[in-house]
């Protein structure tokens, strides 16, 4: 069974088909990769399945839902998760707060019981900040907990990004190019911290990419787009070596290829 | 989910980071601490007891616009949008509690949480109607409506004695100044309270989230245009209430007062004040209402202003409305962070650390941060 | 295509809004609510065209507009006791731009990359300021203004009677709407001070100053903004101080909104309809009910309308 599915998606802004007919399915404890050259579409097809575009043909169906018409934050409530290509944080608060405030849904008590300061909320909020520092342990950031977003190092952010995601406590994660501004240790340090949340947490992961090695090692299936449509899909290997795909990226004539 | 946690630091490298050691002040620190505290309780406290009555209804009307400071801060502070007719909100929690204490016979606690529920509910209203508007067109929509308050809701027969004005007496146990100066200090103290605690809560950091990325704080679960609105609500209902303080304060209420110049004001000195900044927000609404006073007590201030070659004198009352741009534009330009900014070192230094000089407060106040 | 779309719904939304007017005046029986709205319309509609150009070439909701003619109608009445009445509307103007050009370099250019809210914000704390220097300055007490030609009754139409003042009001719309539509697309000035304003590094690199075209863009939006004040207060007897901005700059706002903030004959279009819109709500007796002014709840209505059914506008683009 499927957990979450784009089903012939399409949209198009002004003049620009940028996504058109693709269908991308992400089974349940699978990690799937979306390649593609840049400009092919990836970040709409995640804004679309996360529900900030709306397709103008196609479905988005979770966990056999159409949730086409539900909002990012009913979404999110779904147990969607997604991080971002620059970084989805809130720049001027602590890492603390990004991860407090993404346990926004989590926080058992009304808004009125909120304002007033009641022995619940204490408590409450006592259990999110003990979950902050378990899930910030858990990446290495224990020590950066009360430090300001704003200022941290690139590397350091999407460590804290995920971390953050996480707090979301999602059941399907999507990244945006998480390995981008990594060299190859990094990425290949951020494969296995992949396999283990997905491990550690049960989690379903789609993820946007342009390290080859990483998809390679990491996926077990993968979605190439070009021009807004789907170029290919299969097993990592497959595709690597599939020449149509090969050729989208070095933009040559696929019988040149060898 | 598994209900374990692995750790995966060993898989990323960590980043080195030293541990930092709390800072604990020395004992003259703390007993200098100590005498600037008792300075500002002696100031807040106890210099208006020996002031005349009608000085002591300014200080009451400084307390009270400190509250639409407050109110202000929320819209304005925590989310970024901006109400240009909040004179509205604020004149019909006056009227409000009028109302409800003179022609409905009720008590003046009635008339109080009456105004704030009132205020918050026209939030509501018109917050429903418009939060879907963008920034700059939604200034304007609060704009017209402070012009609709004015000259439509003002004008309504039953609620405003019909553009006379209406009676609003001040509390039994409370007559005095005095006594009704203490008291609106109590309900600053409970609106500090409510909008720290919220603050501090889920709703709080909503609010900042939302305004600084409303597309990250969508994935967190956050429904932006929710939590906009709770925000305008609980706007509305503090303005309501700063609304009854003044109407109380002046036992009367007439609907000229309310304004486009008032509306102005408030956002002057909201800024002014420094976004965010609860003790800047505060000073800088004390700081507008006290000002004819100041420029009444400070006789050299006053020759000075009307020495200033004019057909006419800057008088006290039309001071601020001089000053106020002009700070504004100082503020907008020089130090954006406003009075809240500056006094950070001794806000820190106040609550138990190190005098820091260049303190900056974790929501320091950036002139892109209020959203278009 | 998708323009060819966008042209048909906005003709069917222009003739939707026109018969739903014309069909509330006629069911009203008020056909001199017509002639009056359209006279204080072309006021609303030259303080809006200011606005839109200012819009249109940065962004900016210019909250100081209004002050722009109120400051103009001042010095006009301060000039015109010791210098010709021709001279002193002349004067009038060029001090007006003035402030417009002070107000450029003294607040628009430090806040040049802020947010437009800021601006706004700062704009509108220049309004203030300068309604407080008229009182400082000007006393609080009315003042009054000849016209610049006297004639009263040149025509009368529907009843209503149209002085060379108003006229020249309407004609003046007309042709300075007309003057910077065709300025804005067929000059290159024009088309430089919209380019500027949508890609301004490239506009930089290809020569062109945009800070100079900021100052020139104000300094056109002041001078509307002045010829406003000065040819339609005279109209209305006594001013006070800050008079364009309290009874002007929200329909004027309206009506750039409803026309559409990026359209000039938006601006035209949109001050005659909520000028009619609002002096049929004066004087019908089906908004006799209303406490207070009826004018201002239905200006407040139609903004409301414009901003939660088509936001663009009558003509202007779909963001």
């Amino acid at each position: 069974m499927s957990v979450l599915e784009a089903q012939h998606v399409s949209i198009r802004f002004g003049g620009v088909q940028a996504n058109r007919d693709v269908s991308v399915k992400v089974h349940e404890h699978e990690i799937v990769g979306v390649i593609g050259p840049n400009g092919a579409g990836k970040t709409t097809l995640f804004n679309m399945i996360t529900g900030f575009y709306e397709p103008d043909a196609g479905r988005v169906v979770y966990r056999g839902r159409d949730v086409t018409a539900c909002g990012v934050h009913e979404r999110a409530a779904m147990g969607l998760g997604r991080t971002f290509q620059n970084v989805g944080l809130v720049k001027g608060a602590t890492v603390r707060d990004n991860m407090l405030t993404a346990q926004h849904l989590k926080a058992g008590y009304s808004l009125v019981s909120g304002m007033l300061g009641t022995p619940t909320v204490a408590t409450i909020e006592r259990a999110m900040s003990a979950r902050c520092d378990a899930l910030a342990g858990a990446l290495g950031l224990g020590d950066l907990l009360d430090t300001q977003v704003a200022g941290l190092p690139y590397g350091t952010l999407k460590r804290v990004e995920i971390a953050t995601v996480l707090a979301t406590d999602p059941d399907v994660l999507l990244l945006d190019e998480p390995s981008s501004g990594m060299g190859p240790e990094e990425a290949h340090q951020l494969g296995d911290t992949l396999l283990g949340l997905r491990r550690d947490f049960g989690l379903s992961i789609a993820m946007i990419e342009h390290h080859v090695p990483l998809v390679v090692r990491v996926c077990d299936y993968v979605y190439c787009l070009d021009f807004g449509q789907l170029l290919a899909e299969g097993l990592p290997h497959e595709v690597r070596n599939h020449p149509q795909v090969v050729a989208a990226y070095l933009g040559e004539d696929p019988e040149v290829v060898p | 989910m598994a209900a374990t946690v692995e750790t995966h630091a060993d898989e990323m490298a960590p980043d080195d980071h030293p541990a930092k050691a709390r800072f604990r002040p020395s004992a003259a620190g703390l007993v200098g601490r100590g005498i600037v505290w008792a300075a500002i309780a002696w100031l807040v406290l106890v210099f208006p007891l020996g002031r005349p009555g009608f000085e002591v209804q300014r200080f009451s009307q400084a307390v009270a616009y400190a509250i639409v400071a407050l109110s202000l801060n929320v819209l304005l502070g925590y989310v970024g949008q901006i109400s240009l007719g909040h004179q509205a909100f604020v004149g019909i929690g006056a009227f409000a509690s009028a109302y409800l204490v003179t022609v409905q016979g009720q008590s003046f606690w009635v008339g109080v949480v009456g105004a704030a529920a009132i205020g918050g509910a026209q939030a509501l209203v018109l917050g429903g109607v418009s939060l879907r508007i963008r920034g700059l067109y939604f200034a304007l929509v609060t704009l017209s409506y402070g012009l609709v308050a004015e000259q439509n809701i003002f004008q309504i027969q039953e609620l405003t004695g019909g553009g006379q004005g209406q009676a609003a007496p001040k509390p039994s146990g409370f007559e005095t100044d005095w006594r009704y100066y203490y008291l609106c200090l109590a309900f600053l103290a409970l609106v500090l309270w409510i909008d720290s605690r919220m603050m501090k809560s889920k709703g709080g950091r909503a609010l900042l989230a939302l305004r600084e990325n409303p597309r990250v704080a969508a994935t967190f679960g956050i429904n932006v245009r929710l939590f906009t609105l709770f925000a305008f609500v609980v706007s509305g209902a503090f303005a309501g209430l700063g609304g009854a303080l003044i109407a109380h304060n002046n036992t009367f209420v007439s609907p000229e007062v309310w304004s486009f110049n008032l509306a102005l004001v408030f956002v002057i000195m909201t800024v002014v004040g420094g976004l965010r900044s609860r003790p800047g927000v505060v000073l800088g609404g004390a700081f507008f209402a006290l000002m004819p006073y100041l420029v009444d007590k400070l006789g050299w201030l006053e020759r000075a202003l009307a020495a200033i070659p004019a057909p006419n004198d800057l008088t006290p009352e039309l001071a601020p409305l001089v000053l106020g741009p002009i700070l504004l534009l100082l503020t907008l330009i020089a130090t954006p962070g406003g009075i809240g900014q500056q006094i950070r070192p001794l806000q820190g230094w106040l609550l138990g650390g190190r005098f820091d000089p260049h303190a900056q407060g974790p929501k320091e106040v950036q002139i892109t941060d209020v959203r278009a | 295509m998708v323009d060819a779309l966008e042209d048909r719904s906005r003709v069917i939304a222009i003739g939707a809004a026109v018969v739903v007017l014309i069909g509330i005046i006629a069911a009203a029986g008020e056909e001199e609510a017509l002639v009056i709205g359209t006279i204080s319309g072309a006021a609303y509609g030259l303080v809006a065209l200011g606005l839109v150009l200012i819009y249109k070439s940065s962004g900016v909701f210019n909250f100081a507009q209004g002050e722009f003619g109120t400051v103009a109608v001042y010095t006009l009445y301060l000039l015109h006791f010791h210098v010709p009445y021709g001279v002193a509307l002349l004067g009038a103007i060029a001090v007006a731009t003035l402030f417009g050009l002070v107000v450029e370099r003294a607040v628009v250019r430090p806040l040049f990359d802020a947010p437009r809210v800021i601006l706004l914000v700062a704009t509108a704390g220049i309004a203030l300021l300068a309604v407080a220097i008229e009182i400082w300055f000007g006393g609080a007490q009315g003042k009054a203004v000849d016209r610049a030609f006297p004639t009263l009754d040149r025509v009368t139409v529907l009843g209503v009677q149209l002085s060379d003042q108003r006229l020249l009001l309407i004609a003046l719309l007309v042709g300075l709407a007309a003057l910077l539509g065709w300025f804005f697309t067929r000059t290159d000035l024009g088309v430089a001070i919209l380019a500027a304003s949508q890609q301004p590094t490239a506009t930089e690199l290809v020569g062109v100053s945009v800070r100079r075209l900021s100052s020139l863009v104000w300094a056109l939006a002041a001078l509307l903004g002045g010829i406003a004040g000065v040819i339609a207060i005279p109209e209305g007897g006594s001013f006070t101080p800050g008079v364009v901005t309290f009874s002007f700059l929200i329909p004027a706002f309206t009506a750039a909104v409803l026309g559409g903030m990026t359209s000039l004959p938006g601006a035209f279009l949109g001050g005659i309809i909520v000028g009619v819109v609002q002096a049929v709500a004066t004087s019908s007796s089906l908004f006799e009910d209303i406490p207070g002014t009826p004018g201002t709840l239905m200006v407040f209505v139609v903004l409301l309308a414009v901003l939660t059914i088509r936001p663009q506008g009558l003509l202007g683009k779909t963001a």
